[in-house]
């Protein structure tokens, strides 16, 4: 379990915490030799991991590194911990060379790499470690290096930065308190712990929620999702790809998992099960609507990567063995399907210079891996068979009707779900159509493909995307999740995915031949008629946002909107609002306060001051009068 | 031959030559009296040199043995003193040059001036009470004339004020020293103090300390006796008032407090703590009063003349404290606030000079076309108020750590709230005098006016940032020789045959 290096023997763990920051740091300072040592760094991370996740597969790895002030600094790896590194790295791997073209040549490029590097090895050190305190400062870390790499963007980015820092902080100060009253209360932050604690006291509910709070907080759900969309439109398109979409998804998501099964079992607790499902379905729901009518294709995306995350939510909060690997599931798939339509869209941005629905369109035939990669992906996080996103939303069904033994909720939930698929699959038919079908403006005629190093990453997501749906039980259920998860899953509902594929491929085929026959990349064109006016054929181009602009009318609906547009939903909102509320009150209360006692004591002394003056007279007899009056003062104090 | 008798005797030879002098050369009268304060300067360096080494240097006049004769004790608080001295009538000598040109008589000046330095330097090198009054009483006439110099009516009146107030308390002195006379027999310091440890702290012994108390409060200008003080600074020519306020007050009140309450009456704050606190009392009620009265006051140097009646209070906490660190921030505070107030005065001179004036409200924008007035007057501002790394606040850091030390938190707290009265009407001087706009074209320093004052504010900013020496070759010594007590005695007794 340990490799030699320079005749040390070091254990795989601290490999994959320490390479990554060690090969991000020597690349910072050695510009020249950035891209050697990024590769050896993420290359041999990448290959540490996968020995480490080989290893979880038979054992679990539980060590105590030391003990300090009675918190344990431990190791603790299992098959859950295990996959998520390996996926962590294989992330990085790929944003990496994704980055290679893309951010080349970008100011503050330096910085992109250090902080990509830093976040690995925070990400793995949450990952690895066996003891809430030390999950603690590497989650802090995650911080900082959230805001250091948010903060390579346009110019603007310092505002999203400090936006996400802000929420992300408040909610990890939450855990920290939900920490300590766990260490408090049990005398140890160690997981997992064994029996889990059951939630039946009220200091135990508080902790979880706590902690559940940093969680969830850190994978995006609502109300606490509100940074994604405001980075989206700053930041590159990787740093979308690599932070929110599939790091911080991984970690949250794995956090959750941990809290909610390992640390306490909140599956005998209804009122709990009921709540994280609801945080589900609302997430979903909302974040989803405002996808529908964003005309900014990052920002649409920004919301379906806080959308997806309902899923988990619901999944791991149904509490049921089929629904908890449901929500795992989806985590991975996400953050596949999700990095791909970041990079995707980072490809067109990177070529056509702009993510503006209403500017682009018809670049299929101009870019046609780019719309392989999209397209797949599209469909995989609309849950279309037999893609991953389909598996893993499936898993979550069948979770959510068993629920239903329980529960007479499971229907709204089960509603939500599936509610929110369709809406997801509507939204994304707005944004392929945008990009790559119909009518392409003038001025993106000289498009041309992606460069490779840019092609690569996208295309092995998409790949993945197709395995991990095609043959969902061969490879990530059975090596993946379920031995990540404690109990024994059983499935209920019937899904075939080998046979499906086959039908799917058929419609497929029936599809490729309708497309070479028919005119699908060539729009139809035909006048359009308004009144006997003729209209410049580029005004009269028919552009995706609008598809859906009736929804944003509908009443009702519209308020919604306009509120969420306007930042009601928006928990940075009401934090600035206290802030500003507070400082109303520093500034009107405090602060006159301040000046009142300041001018008072200020005239106080003054007037002071002008008595003592007049006191100087100038008249002889009087000051030798205090000198007498001063010595006898003394010479009776010291005689008497 | 000795150095110590050369403290007092070489200007007092000067005084007498100084009017031969000015019949041969005018400019001779100020070459001469510069370089004798200047040689003054290096013989007190060697003083300190040699305190080092022996802790009492004893003088015996005319070698007669001590209690029949009159004998000089040098030890390493008059060793401070005399630094100081020399340094401040130095700096006041070289500023004197150009400032004088518009008076007429300079020879009586220079020589009163001479007479003033040997006054004081005979008072912290003596060791016989008759002797210390006599060069008092030198040193004070004289002063009480260098106020009058300018003879309008104001400075005669102030000198006449100051006169009275002053002579009320010498010969309060005179009576004190009478009776301890009558009680011990004995005039050396020394002789009086092993009599009186014999007599024992009667009524008696009371009465005749509360009048020396009193006679050196007037001196040293304490409220409530320090009536004198604001008429008689802003009266004096600027390089009197450096001197008058830079070192005089703290030669005629508080080193000769010092001397006789510690070494003579062997008083300690642990026997006695009510004498002490009756210290901190009187240096509380200075610092407040005088303070608050400066932050009205409209006249340059007349607010200067109430800050240096409001600082003197903070010395007075210092030995008021009376433990090791409150005693060495007093001293280090005659040394830091001699320096301070002495180029704040000059600076006065310098604007007074270019000005004619020293009204606050018709003064304005100075800053811009006499920069070195100006940028000496922060310095020895920001000196007085206490920031670091300038002497003041080494001063004040003491005073405060002996305060907490000897458990007086709220005097420490107290102490530091005060200061920022200090900060106050200094910042009222620097923004009418040197910020602002200014109002028509004005004169700049002479160069010699300037170097004064650069002399001055270098040695503010050496001796803040090289503390550490100066605390422990000259202030500490000089703390640990008040702190003594009554072993001075045992000193100069055992130190008889020490010739240097």
């Amino acid at each position: 379990m340990s490799i030699e290096l320079f005749g040390f023997e070091i254990a795989i763990y601290y490999v994959v915490i320490l390479l990554p920051v060690v090969a991000g740091l020597l690349g910072y300072l050695i510009d020249r030799l950035r891209t050697e040592f990024d590769f050896l760094g993420f290359f041999f991370t990448l290959f540490f991991s996968i020995k480490l996740f080989i290893v979880t597969r038979t054992e679990v790895i539980s060590e105590t590194i030391a003990t300090f002030a009675g918190i344990d600094f431990r190791i603790y790896l299992d098959s859950l911990a295990g996959f998520i590194i390996l996926f962590n790295a294989i992330f990085a791997f790929l944003i990496w060379m994704y980055s290679l073209k893309a951010m080349s040549k970008k100011p503050r490029e330096r910085f992109y790499y250090l902080y990509v590097a830093l976040t690995l090895s925070a990400a793995n050190g949450v990952v690895i470690s066996g003891n809430l305190i030390p999950l603690l400062i590497f989650w802090n870390v995650l911080v900082f290096s959230l805001y250091g790499i948010l903060m390579v963007g346009k110019n603007d980015s310092s505002f999203a930065a400090r936006k996400a820092v802000t929420i992300i902080g408040v909610s990890d100060y939450l855990m920290m308190l939900g920490i300590v009253i766990l260490f408090s209360k049990i005398g140890s932050a160690n997981f997992p712990t064994a029996p889990t604690i059951l939630l039946n006291d009220p200091w135990f509910i508080t902790s979880y929620l706590l902690i559940m709070i940093g969680a969830i907080a850190k994978a995006g759900a609502m109300p606490l999702h509100t940074w994604i969309p405001e980075s989206a439109k700053v930041v590159p398109a990787s740093t979308m790809a690599y932070i929110p979409a599939s790091l911080d998804k991984l970690i949250g998501i794995y956090l959750l998992v941990r809290v909610s099964y390992f640390i306490f079992d909140i599956s005998g607790s209804m009122s709990i099960r009921i709540l994280l499902m609801v945080i589900g379905s609302v997430t979903i729901i909302a974040a989803v609507g405002m996808a529908m009518i964003q005309k900014e294709a990052m920002r649409l995306l920004s919301f379906h990567a806080v959308s997806q995350v309902g899923y988990m939510v619901l999944g791991i909060g149904t509490g049921i063995p089929i629904g908890i690997a449901g929500g795992l599931f989806h985590m991975l798939n996400h953050s596949i399907y999700k990095a791909c339509l970041f990079l995707s869209a980072g490809s067109v941005e990177h070529r056509a210079r702009t993510t503006d629905l209403d500017s682009l369109g018809g670049l299929g035939t101009k870019m046609p891996i780019t719309l392989f990669t999209f397209i797949i992906s599209a469909m995989a996080i609309s849950g279309v068979p037999p893609l991953n996103g389909f598996f893993s939303k499936w898993m979550i069904y069948q979770g959510i009707v068993a629920f239903g033994k329980e529960s007479n909720l499971w229907p709204i939930f089960l509603v939500a779900a599936m509610f929110g698929s369709v809406l997801t699959l509507a939204s994304f038919l707005k944004i392929s159509h945008s990009l790559f079908l119909g009518e392409r403006p003038k001025q993106l005629n000289k498009v041309k493909e992606a460069r490779f190093e840019m092609v690569v990453p996208s295309f092995i997501l998409a790949l993945l995307c197709i395995a991990f749906g095609v043959f969902a039980y061969q490879i990530p259920l059975r090596n993946l999740i379920y031995p990540a998860l404690p109990f024994k899953i059983v499935e209920t509902g019937i899904w075939l995915p080998t046979l499906a594929t086959i039908l799917m491929i058929v419609g497929i085929i029936i599809g490729v031949i309708v497309f070479l026959f028919g005119t699908a990349m060539k729009p139809r064109r035909s006048r359009v008629f308004i009144g006997g006016e003729v209209m410049d054929e580029e005004t009269a181009r028919i552009t995706g946002p609008n598809f859906y602009s009736s929804v944003y009318t509908i009443d009702m609906l519209d308020k919604t909107y306009r509120f969420g547009e306007g930042g009601a939903f928006d928990f940075f909102n009401y934090l600035n609002g206290a802030a500003n509320g507070f400082a109303i009150v520093f500034k009107d209360v405090i602060n006159r306060l301040i000046n009142a006692l300041y001018k008072y004591i200020g005239t106080l002394v003054r007037a002071l001051g002008s008595l003592t003056s007049t006191l100087h007279t100038g008249e002889l007899y009087n000051y030798v009068g205090w000198i007498f009056l001063g010595g006898i003062i003394i010479l009776l104090l010291l005689v008497l | 031959m000795s150095f110590i008798p050369l403290f007092f005797a070489l200007p007092l030879i000067t005084a007498f030559l100084i009017p031969i002098l000015g019949k041969i050369f005018k400019p001779l009268i100020w070459i001469v009296s510069t370089l004798v304060s200047f040689v003054l300067f290096i013989i007190s360096l060697y003083g300190i040199a040699v305190t080092q080494e022996i802790p009492m240097v004893v003088y015996k006049m005319g070698n007669w043995p001590p209690p029949l004769g009159i004998v000089m004790a040098f030890d390493s608080f008059s060793a401070v003193t005399v630094f100081v001295i020399s340094i401040i009538s130095f700096t006041s000598c070289l500023f004197s040059y150009r400032f004088l040109s518009r008076y007429t008589g300079q020879w009586k000046f220079y020589t009163l001036l001479m007479l003033v330095i040997a006054g004081m330097m005979g008072i912290s090198i003596t060791g016989d009470l008759f002797n210390m009054f006599v060069f008092l009483e030198i040193a004070a006439i004289a002063s009480y004339a260098l106020v009058a110099f300018g003879i309008d009516a104001k400075e005669l009146e102030a000198a006449f004020k100051y006169m009275v107030m002053g002579e009320i308390g010498g010969l309060t002195f005179l009576l004190s020293i009478a009776l301890l006379y009558a009680k011990t027999s004995t005039l050396n310091l020394a002789d009086i103090s092993y009599s009186l440890q014999v007599v024992g702290h009667t009524p008696f012994f009371w009465m005749i300390l509360g009048m020396m108390l009193f006679a050196f409060s007037i001196k040293a200008g304490l409220v409530p006796f320090h009536s004198w003080v604001p008429d008689a600074y802003p009266a004096a020519p600027a390089p009197i008032s450096s001197l008058l306020a830079g070192i005089c007050t703290k030669v005629f009140g508080i080193y000769t407090m010092a001397r006789i309450i510690f070494n003579v009456f062997g008083l300690t704050r642990a026997h006695d703590p009510m004498f002490f606190n009756i210290l901190i009392g009187m240096g509380l009620l200075s610092i407040a009063f005088a303070g608050l009265t400066a932050l009205n006051q409209t006249d340059y140097k007349r607010l200067l003349a109430f800050s240096s009646i409001s600082q003197v209070g903070y010395i007075l906490i210092g030995f008021g404290i009376g433990n090791f660190y409150g005693i060495v921030g007093a001293i280090f505070y005659i040394l830091a606030h001699g320096f301070a107030k002495g180029l704040l005065f000059l600076t006065s001179g310098s604007v007074v000079y270019a000005t004619s004036t020293s009204d606050l409200k018709k003064l304005a924008g100075l800053g811009e076309r006499m920069p070195t007035t100006a940028w000496s007057f922060r310095f020895g501002g920001l000196s007085l108020v206490g920031i670091p790394p300038l002497v003041g606040f080494f001063a004040k850091l003491f005073i405060i750590l002996g305060a907490i030390k000897a458990g007086f938190l709220w005097l420490a707290v107290l102490a530091i709230l005060l200061s920022i009265l200090t900060l106050a009407y200094l910042l009222k001087i620097e923004n009418s005098v040197f910020m602002k706009k200014r109002k028509s074209d004005t004169k700049r320093a002479p160069f010699t006016m300037r170097i004064g004052m650069v002399f001055l504010v270098v040695l503010i900013v050496i001796i803040g940032i090289g503390f550490q020496p100066v605390m422990d070759f000259i202030v500490g010594p000089a703390a640990h020789a008040l702190l003594r007590g009554v072993e001075y005695a045992n000193l100069v007794f055992s130190h008889v045959l020490v010739n240097f």
